[in-house]
C-alpha cells in the first residue's frame, strides 16, 4: 500500500498542475498531450510552493500543499474552457507509434520493477534527500550543510527531492521499490509531449516520433541504470522544452511550451541549466528572423533564469554551494584528458555497440533536414560540456565517468532526435511570412 | 526495433527474468550492498523516530566504505538522528543506539535488544 499511496501521488502530478491549460499552446494539445504538460506543470508549480513554506517557515503537509493547486487549477480551468481543444472527430489514432513506443516502455517498467535499471545513486543522495525532507517538513538545511554529506550534492536543484518528498508525505514512507517506477512514468510523459506537441501544429508523424523518443529513452534509461534518479523527469522537461522550441517556429502559443520544460530542466539536475543555455541558443537561432525573438526569449527562457537564480542565492546564502562552482571533485585540469576522452568514448556504448548513437544518426542521415543542425550542435557542444565536467579532480576518474556518463550522455541523443525531426526543422521555414508575424 | 531488441538483451543479461518483486532497489544492479540495505530496512523498524544512532560499518567490506555505509544509512533511517563512525570506537556523547553490521558490538554502555539479518542492535543501558 505505501508503494500505491506513493505512486499515486506522481499519478496526482497532473491535477496539480491543471493551471496550465490556461496557456493557450497547452490548452490546444490533444488530451494526452495535455496531461503530460500538467503533469510537468504539477511537478514544477508543487516544487517552487515546497521552496516558499520552506521559506516562509510553513511545514509542508499534504493537504497544505494540495490544496491551493488544486483550487488553482480549478479555477484555470473554469476560466479557459472555451479554449480547450477538443478531439476531432475522425482524426486518425496513432497505433503504430502506441505499439512503436508501448513494446519498449513495458520492457523498461519490467526493468525498473525487477530492480535491473537503477544504480546506487537513488539510495544515496536523491531518495535519502526526498525521505529527509518528508521527515523535516521541509529542506533540512543543517543535514545539507554538513561537510560529510558533501559527496550528496547539497546544492544539486531541488525538484526531484521534492516530489519524492511529496510522494514520502502520501506514502508514511519513503518506498524504495515503488521510486524506480517514476522512470517509465517520465519516459511515458516526454513521448506523451513529443506527440502532442507536433500533432498540435499538424505534424501527422509527431507520434511516430514520440514513439521513437519512449524506445530511445527505454534502452538508455534501463543501460544507464536510471530508474529513481533525476535523469528521468530531466529528459522529459528536455523534451518538452525542445519540442515547443522545435516546434514552436512561428507558433507563439507553444512559447509557454518551452518556457514549462526550461524551467523544470534547471531545478532538476545541474547540468539542466548547461541544457537550458543550449536550448535558448537553439531557439535564438530558429528565430532569429522574428523581429519580437528577444521578448519571446523573455518569455521562454525568463522563469528558467529566475528559478536558477532563486536556487542558487539560496543555496550560496546558506553555504551549500559546490556542484555549480565544480568544486565538488577538485580543481580543473587538463593533464588527464586522453584517459578522459577514452573512458568517455567507452561509456557511451550502452553496452550494446553504442546502439543508441546508431540509431539516432541513422535517423538523422534518413529523415533530417539542414533546418535541424542546430540541434545536433547542441549535441555537440553538451558532450563538450560533459567531457570538460570530467577534467574536474586528480583522482583516476574511470571509475566516475564509467558510472555516469551514460546518464549523463542521454541527453545529447535527445537533441540528435531533434536534429533528425523533419517536420520540427521545417515547421515555419517555408511560410516565412509566418516567422515574421508570429501565429498565436 | 533494434532498440527494443537491444533492451530485450539488456534485461536478460542483468540476470534471471522473474515476476516476482526484488527484494531491495539493488537486488540485480548492487548485490554486494543489498544485505547492507535490508539490514538498515530492520534497524529503522526497531528505532524510535528523533533517538541517536551510531551505525558501524563492517571492517574491511569490498564495497562499502565507511561513508557509503553511512550514506546508505542515512537514507533507511530518515527519522533517526544517524552518527557517523568509522569503526566500532566512536567519541563523544554515547548515542541512544548503536547498530552493528557483520559482527557484534562490544562495550558494557549498551545492551543487545536485537538480532536481525546481517547483524545487531543495542541500546544505551539505562
Amino acid at each position: 500500500m505505501t508503494g500505491a499511496r506513493f505512486l499515486l501521488s506522481f499519478a496526482a502530478l497532473p491535477l496539480l498542475g491543471l493551471a496550465s491549460w490556461a496557456l493557450p499552446g497547452v490548452a490546444r494539445l490533444p488530451p494526452w498531450g495535455r496531461a503530460s504538460a500538467a503533469a510537468a506543470s504539477g511537478a514544477l508549480l508543487l516544487a517552487v510552493e515546497m521552496f516558499l513554506f520552506h521559506l516562509a517557515g510553513v511545514r509542508w503537509s499534504l493537504p497544505a500543499l494540495a490544496a491551493p493547486l488544486v483550487l488553482l487549477g480549478v479555477a484555470a480551468t473554469i476560466l479557459s474552457r472555451g479554449r480547450i481543444a477538443r478531439r476531432r472527430a475522425g482524426s486518425p489514432r496513432p497505433w503504430g507509434a502506441l505499439v512503436l513506443g508501448g513494446i519498449p516502455l513495458a520492457l523498461a517498467t519490467y526493468a525498473a520493477a525487477t530492480a535491473r535499471a537503477t544504480s546506487v545513486d537513488l539510495l544515496l543522495f536523491w531518495g535519502t534527500r526526498g525521505a529527509r525532507f518528508a521527515a523535516a517538513g521541509g529542506i533540512d538545511v543543517p543535514f545539507l550543510a554538513d561537510p560529510r554529506h558533501r559527496f550528496m550534492h547539497p546544492d544539486y536543484p531541488p525538484l526531484l527531492p521534492f516530489l519524492y518528498a511529496w510522494g514520502t508525505l502520501a506514502s508514511g514512507r519513503f518506498p524504495w521499490g515503488a521510486a524506480l517506477l517514476t522512470m517509465p512514468l517520465f519516459i511515458l510523459l516526454a513521448g506523451l509531449a513529443l506527440g502532442a506537441v507536433g500533432r498540435s501544429t499538424g505534424d501527422p508523424e509527431a507520434p511516430y516520433w514520440g514513439g521513437v523518443l519512449v524506445a530511445l529513452l527505454s534502452f538508455t534509461g534501463v543501460a544507464s541504470l536510471s530508474a529513481g534518479n533525476a535523469e528521468p523527469p530531466l529528459l522529459f522537461f528536455e523534451t518538452l522544452a525542445l519540442a515547443g522550441i522545435a516546434y514552436g517556429r512561428g507558433i507563439r502559443r507553444l512559447d509557454a511550451v518551452a518556457s514549462l520544460g526550461l524551467a523544470g530542466a534547471v531545478w532538476t539536475k545541474v547540468e539542466g541549466a548547461m541544457f537550458a543555455a543550449l536550448a535558448t541558443a537553439c531557439f535564438l537561432w530558429l528565430h532569429r528572423r522574428d523581429p519580437k525573438r528577444w521578448s519571446r526569449l523573455l518569455a521562454v527562457a525568463g522563469p528558467a533564469a529566475g528559478l536558477l537564480a532563486a536556487w542558487l542565492l539560496w543555496a550560496g546564502h546558506n553555504g551549500l554551494l559546490q556542484g555549480y562552482l565544480g568544486r565538488t571533485y577538485g580543481a580543473f585540469s587538463t593533464e588527464r584528458w586522453t584517459r578522459v576522452l577514452a573512458e568517455l568514448a567507452a561509456a557511451a556504448d550502452y553496452g550494446v555497440f553504442y546502439l543508441p548513437w546508431i540509431a539516432v544518426l541513422l535517423l538523422l542521415a534518413h529523415r533530417g533536414r539542414r533546418g535541424g543542425f542546430v540541434f545536433a550542435v547542441a549535441a555537440a557542444l553538451f558532450v563538450l560540456f560533459t567531457f570538460f565536467s570530467y577534467l574536474h579532480g586528480s583522482f583516476d576518474p574511470g571509475p566516475w565517468i564509467r558510472w555516469s556518463a551514460p546518464r549523463l550522455l542521454m541527453t545529447p541523443l535527445v537533441l540528435l532526435l531533434f536534429a533528425a525531426l523533419p517536420a520540427a526543422s521545417e515547421a515555419g521555414k517555408a511560410p516565412e511570412s509566418q516567422a515574421q508575424v508570429p501565429r498565436r | 526495433m533494434a532498440l527494443t531488441g537491444g533492451l530485450l538483451f539488456r534485461i536478460v543479461d542483468a540476470g534471471p527474468l522473474t515476476l516476482s518483486a526484488p527484494r531491495s532497489a539493488l537486488t540485480m544492479t548492487q548485490p554486494g550492498l543489498e544485505g547492507i540495505v535490508l539490514f538498515f530496512q530492520q534497524v529503522s523498524r526497531r528505532v524510535p523516530p528523533g533517538a541517536s544512532i551510531v551505525l558501524i560499518p563492517p571492517p574491511g567490506h569490498e564495497i562499502a566504505s565507511p561513508l557509503i555505509f553511512y550514506y546508505l544509512g542515512l537514507g533507511q533511517l530518515p527519522r533517526q538522528r544517524v552518527a557517523y563512525a568509522e569503526s566500532a570506537e566512536f567519541a563523544g556523547e554515547p548515542p541512544e543506539y548503536v547498530a552493528s553490521f557483520g559482527g557484534a558490538f562490544d562495550d558494557p554502555r549498551f545492551a543487545l535488544i536485537a538480532v536481525v539479518p546481517g547483524g545487531f542492535l543495542y541500546r544505551r543501558a539505562r
